[in-house]
């Protein structure tokens, strides 16, 4: 073993902290080693002095300052979690509000393009306008026969809230 | 009002929100918290806001806590990392006046033990960062070697190299209090 690595070792092996071989390693060095017999030395002599040494007392109502701020962060955590609850709800009406208006917008198109069909008054036209429906997912306006679309349209937008 | 709880089972009722679990862990660390934090920083107005953030931050990730490690050395960790990143940030190291002399001290034996402890301070804290906060855990906290790793993140090995290195550096600096 070299000085090196003895000394690096002479820490653990004060505080009885290393194997039996590494202590008897490091043990073997000491007794042909004068330099590291000197830093064992030395270092029991600095753990001494350092124990010695005094640190200031800790401030005040410490502890206090610490629980009064956890006690706060937990009241705004539960705070948070009821406004992500209602955050939630919220987003679920702004959802259903722009789903509405779309709908909406779907079915004055609709009416636009029905009112050219109407005026061409071509079967092939209705036939097309039947898939149109279906392919923009409003099956439920081409099923509604009997009613006007325009009344389709409020009838489908009105269900929603309900 | 004392408890007989582990600090472990203390954290784990605190992260099912129980608040006065949470404080008899502050009661019981509050010390070695401050303490460390003031070594390695060197200034008290500084080392309360670290230590103080330290039980903060167990606070919040008191629910992710799991008892793997002992709950001395998580927190000795938070402690750790707390400080070295204030003192990447922070270049100079402000040191406060003297500590308090013990007043039993016959009036000259204080006066010596006032000197050298404005010494060791002095000589701490001229140490690179890592070694000074391996000295503090090592020596004046008496932890292991297996602990100083763990709450340096680091290996026992490395450990005992920063110790031997800041050893040789405080051997030269204090070698006038050195008892021939
Ligand atoms: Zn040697």
């Amino acid at each position: 073993m070299r000085c090196r690595e003895a000394q690096s070792k002479l820490d653990r092996f004060v505080a009885q902290e290393l194997t039996s071989a590494e202590r008897a390693q490091v043990g073997a060095h000491l007794a042909s080693c004068a330099a590291c017999r000197r830093a064992l030395a030395s270092l029991r002599w600095l753990q001494e002095i350092l124990a010695d040494a005094p640190a200031p007392p800790i401030p005040g109502g410490f502890a206090d300052r610490i629980v009064a701020r956890a006690r706060t962060q937990q009241a705004a955590t539960a705070r948070s979690n009821r406004a992500s609850r209602f955050e939630q709800s919220a987003w679920k009406t702004i959802l259903f509000s722009a789903a509405r208006a779309a709908a909406l917008a779907a079915g004055l198109l609709l009416g636009l393009l029905m009112g050219r069909d109407t005026w061409r008054a071509s079967p092939v036209a209705a036939a097309q306008q039947t898939d149109l429906l279906a392919a923009a997912g409003l099956a439920p306006l081409a099923e509604w026969g009997g009613d006007s679309l325009a009344q389709s349209y409020i009838r489908l937008t009105l269900a929603g809230e309900r | 009002m004392e408890s007989s709880l582990s600090d472990e089972a203390l954290m784990l009722a605190a992260a099912g929100g129980d608040l006065a679990a949470f404080e008899q862990l502050v009661l019981r660390h509050q010390e070695s918290a401050w303490r460390t934090a003031y070594r390695i920083v060197g200034c008290q107005r500084e080392a309360e806001d670290l230590a103080q953030e330290a039980f903060l931050r167990v606070f919040e990730a008191r629910d992710r806590y799991r008892p793997t490690a002992a709950f001395r050395t998580y927190l000795y960790r938070i402690v750790v990392r707390l400080c070295l990143d204030h003192l990447r940030k922070r270049r100079p190291l402000a040191t406060d006046g003297l500590a308090p002399v013990d007043g039993q001290l016959p009036a000259e034996q204080q006066a010596a033990e006032s000197e050298r402890a404005q010494a060791v301070r002095a000589a701490i804290g001229s140490l690179p960062a890592n070694q000074r906060t391996a000295i503090v855990l090592r020596y004046y906290e008496g932890l292991s070697g297996r602990e100083t790793a763990e709450a340096m993140d680091s290996s026992v090995k490395a450990v005992e190299r920063l110790l031997a290195r800041a050893r040789k550096t405080l051997e030269v600096r204090l070698g006038d209090f050195f008892p021939d």
